[in-house]
Parts: structure tokens; C-alpha cells; sequence
């Protein structure tokens, strides 16, 4: 028999609500949108971070839709954000965001070798920022396929670091964004095709509990 | 103190066990409880592995015991049945869990 405990059980519990590729599918179209705005436009990428806040918005709106009437609805809540793990994970996330800010500004301060450096590990950079958030939800919830994404994330940053040098950095970035997002999709839609396939919508009284 | 009656101390947090608790169905709609702000009727039925009758018998029984608070609610005119552990639910499950690992302990091994 296996062994249980209350983080086991909320993990599974959790998981249970994100195995329908949802979280996949947002992340790669926002990734997607991205790349193909730095393509228009270079100056975009300082604001790609703010749209990471409605993406919890858009995925209840969908699992709305799409996931509670096949699997349920649970609120996790407080019983989410308590514990040692979340304070791990803020102080990791400052931490992170103090380092790029520093480097930013020693980048901006710096002479021209510096800068060329930058230039030159800036997808490497970007590929690690964009793994960040599968690699902090493999990590919470355990799911294997999200220490994938994180992996062929910074992969993908390292391979299109030796693409064409001719080629604008920012291109570059645009291009890796849409590869990144490419493969968030793919997998998310299939998951997504997966599931709704796998649990079908419950008749009302089901989900009702018919008391 | 005799033999028997040391062994009948060590064994008496059993016999104090919370009987609401400790039935098997009930214990795992409560611990799924335990770990989420609320859930729905379906979300219990899918986590649990129960069918339907049975998990509303058990509600029944936690509502009435007030372990557990049911509440009715629409979604897009759609009944929702939604369950949320009580404080004194909470404490019940909470003084359960203490008094089943202080009588048994952990597994050997």
C-alpha cells in the first residue's frame, strides 16, 4: 500500500485540475503572441512579463468551461499559499528578479564587451526565464511533463544562441518565443484533445450531488 | 501495574478514536476537504472513488455531525453542490490524525 500524507493528497488533488492541457495551450499562445510582437516591434520585450498575470484569469475562465463539468471544481485557496514551499518559492522569485534588475544595470553601465557578451547569451537568458515557470510547477505539483518543457525550453535558447549571428538579436529572441510556444501548444492541444476525450461532460444531477 | 492493564492503556487513544471520522469513506472525503479551501459534489466523486449514493449518505453524516458545511449554488444555471470542511471539522480531523499515529505510530521499516 502506498504511503499518504495531506501534501500527497493535495498535489494529486491538484493535479487532477491540471491535467487538461489548458495551462499549455495559454502559455504557448502567449509565447506565441510574443514572439511574433518582438518580430514587429523590439521594444516589446521589457513588457512581456506583465502579461503573465492574466494568464490564471484566462485558464479559470476556460476550465470553467471546459474542466468542471468533466472533473469537478476545488478551491485551494489559503491551503495553497501556506507552508514553506510558497516562501521558498517567493524568496526564489525575488531572488531572480534582483539578479536580472542587477544585471540590467551593470549591462547598461558596462563598456562595449559587455554588451556584446549580453547580446550574444540573451536567448540563453530568455530560455531560462521561460523555463522558470514549468520548472516552479514541476516542482510544486510534481508533474513530470513540465521539467520536460523547462528542459527543451532552455535547450531551445541554447540552439537558437548558434543561429544565424547575422540575424538581429531580437529577431532571435521572437524566434525562440515562437518555438517555445509552438511546443507548449502542440503538447497542450493534445492534452487538452486527450481529456476531453477521456471525461466526458456529467449530466447535471452527477455533478450536483441530486440532494 | 499489571501487564494487562499497561497494555489496555497503550490501547485505550483506539478506543477514543472519533467514530464520525474513522469510517474509511468518510476519512477520505474529510482528508480531500483537509487540503482545499471547498470542492463540488463531483470533484469528491472523482477523488474518492465512491459512487454517488454513498457519498451522499456520507455527507449527510458530516453535515449533520458539523464536520462539513453544504452549501447550493448556480453555475450558469447549472446546480453546484459545494463542500467546505468546518473548524470544528477541521479539529475533528485534525485530533484523528493524532491519536491514530499516537496509538499505532509509524509503519516498521
Amino acid at each position: 500500500m502506498q504511503e499518504l500524507d495531506l501534501k500527497t493528497i493535495r498535489q494529486r488533488a491538484m493535479r487532477s485540475l491540471l491535467q487538461d492541457g489548458i495551462l499549455e495551450i495559454v502559455f504557448g499562445i502567449y509565447l506565441l503572441a510574443w514572439g511574433a510582437a518582438l518580430d514587429v516591434n523590439s521594444g516589446a520585450l521589457p513588457f512581456l512579463p506583465f502579461g503573465l498575470v492574466f494568464i490564471p484569469v484566462i485558464i479559470k475562465v476556460v476550465q470553467r468551461r471546459f474542466v468542471y463539468p468533466r472533473v469537478g471544481y476545488a478551491d485551494f485557496g489559503v491551503a495553497n499559499k501556506k507552508g514553506a514551499a510558497g516562501s521558498v518559492a517567493r524568496l526564489t522569485a525575488s531572488l531572480i528578479g534582483l539578479s536580472i534588475g542587477v544585471f540590467a544595470v551593470l549591462i547598461w553601465k558596462s563598456g562595449i564587451g559587455l554588451k556584446l557578451w549580453s547580446t550574444h547569451m540573451l536567448p540563453v537568458l530568455v530560455g531560462v526565464l521561460v523555463a522558470l515557470a514549468p520548472l516552479i510547477f514541476a516542482f510544486k505539483y510534481r508533474v513530470t511533463r513540465w521539467y520536460a518543457f523547462g528542459a527543451l525550453f532552455i535547450a531551445s535558447g541554447f540552439a537558437v544562441q548558434r543561429m544565424n549571428p547575422l540575424w538581429n538579436h531580437m529577431d532571435i529572441i521572437g524566434a525562440e518565443l515562437e518555438i517555445d510556444g509552438g511546443i507548449a501548444l502542440a503538447a497542450g492541444l493534445a492534452l487538452f484533445i486527450r481529456f476531453l476525450r477521456r471525461y466526458p461532460v456529467q449530466a447535471a444531477e452527477v455533478r450536483d450531488g441530486a440532494r | 501495574m499489571a501487564p494487562d492493564e499497561v497494555s489496555r492503556e497503550s490501547l485505550q487513544p483506539i478506543a477514543g478514536l472519533d467514530r464520525i471520522v474513522h469510517e474509511p469513506a468518510r476519512l477520505m472525503i474529510l482528508a480531500v476537504l483537509a487540503v482545499v479551501e471547498s470542492a463540488d459534489f463531483l470533484f469528491l466523486l472523482r477523488q474518492t472513488g465512491l459512487t454517488r449514493g454513498n457519498l451522499s449518505a456520507h455527507m449527510s453524516k458530516l453535515e449533520a455531525a458539523g464536520y462539513v458545511e453544504i452549501t447550493k449554488e448556480f453555475v450558469e444555471k447549472i446546480p453546484r453542490t459545494l463542500l467546505r470542511l468546518t473548524p470544528k471539522g477541521r479539529e475533528a480531523f485534525d485530533e484523528y490524525r493524532r491519536k491514530i499515529t499516537g496509538a499505532l505510530g509509524t509503519p516498521p521499516g
